[in-house]
């Protein structure tokens, strides 16, 4: 077993001859691999009752992760919603709670 | 609230070329914020839009002319700048993503305020500032800045919450305060004329601005008079139409 550890972990480690003329990145940063990667801790939650639909939090939405649902409320995308809080904090009617994923 | 049936940021485009899973920004990103704005502005522009998506982060020539610059690129953006400016291309639109990283020390925005200025000199035709914090005049410097005939520069302030050491909630709110306190003015300069696109009637005193950051921890009373002086002069200027 630690023998098995051991070679799988050889087999991933980079030498410095692997490494590019210049340490260049051929590949650009994405957060595609990552998908439904570790949540955030805090997640915005919307209360109906308050939100007027207006779209101030999709606007501001630094990662595109509030998007528009039929009923015309707006939700987050979880997989990609960091927790910034922006969208919490520019809510005029305070419909916006910041909340630990249950 | 229920007889308002429509709110202004339900006219902007639904359909998202900014994708969430094309970037690896941090947690409140002014870059990622301006950058997806400046996106929904070019939604008319299909023809460009349709190769042109985030896919590789910064200094991309993309279809139709459009570059997208980091500030962080060190000096390479005077040297972007001038070649622009030599190809003399029908249309091309250079925007600068500004996040006060690349000076040695930190410093407000009034004692640089030289990339605008710099641009002018160098004949562009539209020249710009914009900051996420104001969505809609920044879509619409972009797309006139696309419109005009000739070059065109905006150059956006890009808050960094890492950097500039702020939660990252407040990042709409600092770049709020940054126009509000004159710090960062927002105005279009059309073939070399200044003009002021927002004009706060109460501006706001700069220590409000520099409080909530860290990186101005050590500004003390005889620095800040110093900016709010600076900051003073700069704006009675800009209202008069001169830099």
């Amino acid at each position: 077993m630690v023998k098995k550890a051991q070679a799988t972990a050889t087999a991933e480690k980079q030498f410095w001859k692997d490494i590019k003329v210049g340490c260049i990145l051929l590949e650009e940063g994405k957060a595609k691999p990552f998908e439904r990667g570790d949540k955030p801790l805090l997640v915005p939650q919307w209360d109906k009752q308050m939100c007027v639909r207006c779209g101030l939090c999709y606007l501001f939405c630094p990662d595109a992760a509030i998007r528009r649902g039929a009923d015309g409320y707006y939700e987050a995308d979880l997989d990609y919603c960091k927790g910034c809080g922006i969208c919490h904090k520019e809510c005029w009617f305070g419909a916006i709670s910041m909340t630990e994923e249950g | 609230m229920d007889k308002f049936g429509l709110y202004v940021p339900q006219l902007l485009p639904f359909r998202e070329h900014f994708l969430p899973q094309a970037h690896r920004a941090c947690l409140g990103c002014g870059v990622a914020l301006g950058m997806r704005q400046a996106y929904k502005a070019m939604e008319e522009h299909r023809d460009w839009m349709d190769n042109a998506r985030w896919e590789i982060p910064f200094s991309i020539p993309f279809p139709g002319n459009l570059v997208t610059e980091g500030k962080g690129a060190g000096e390479e953006i005077r040297p972007a700048l001038l070649s622009i400016a030599k190809q003399d291309r029908s249309v091309s639109l250079l925007l600068c993503f500004d996040n006060e990283a690349v000076e040695g020390k930190p410093t407000p925005a009034v004692f640089k305020k030289t990339f605008p200025a710099a641009a002018v000199a160098r004949g562009f035709h539209y020249v710009a500032t914009a900051c996420p914090s104001y969505p809609f005049d920044l879509i619409d410097k972009v797309k006139r800045g696309m419109e005009c005939e000739g070059n065109s520069y905006v150059h956006i302030l890009s808050p960094c919450p890492v950097g500039w050491g702020f939660e990252s909630e407040l990042a709409v709110t600092i770049g709020r305060l940054a126009v509000e306190s004159a710090l960062f003015p927002l105005y279009e300069a059309v073939t070399g004329s200044y003009r002021l696109t927002i004009d706060h009637p109460a501006i706001r005193p700069v220590d409000q601005y520099l409080a909530v950051q860290k990186r101005f921890k050590h500004f003390k009373g005889k620095e800040i008079r110093d900016v709010q002086a600076a900051t003073d002069t700069t704006y009675a200027k800009l209202r008069q139409g001169k830099v």
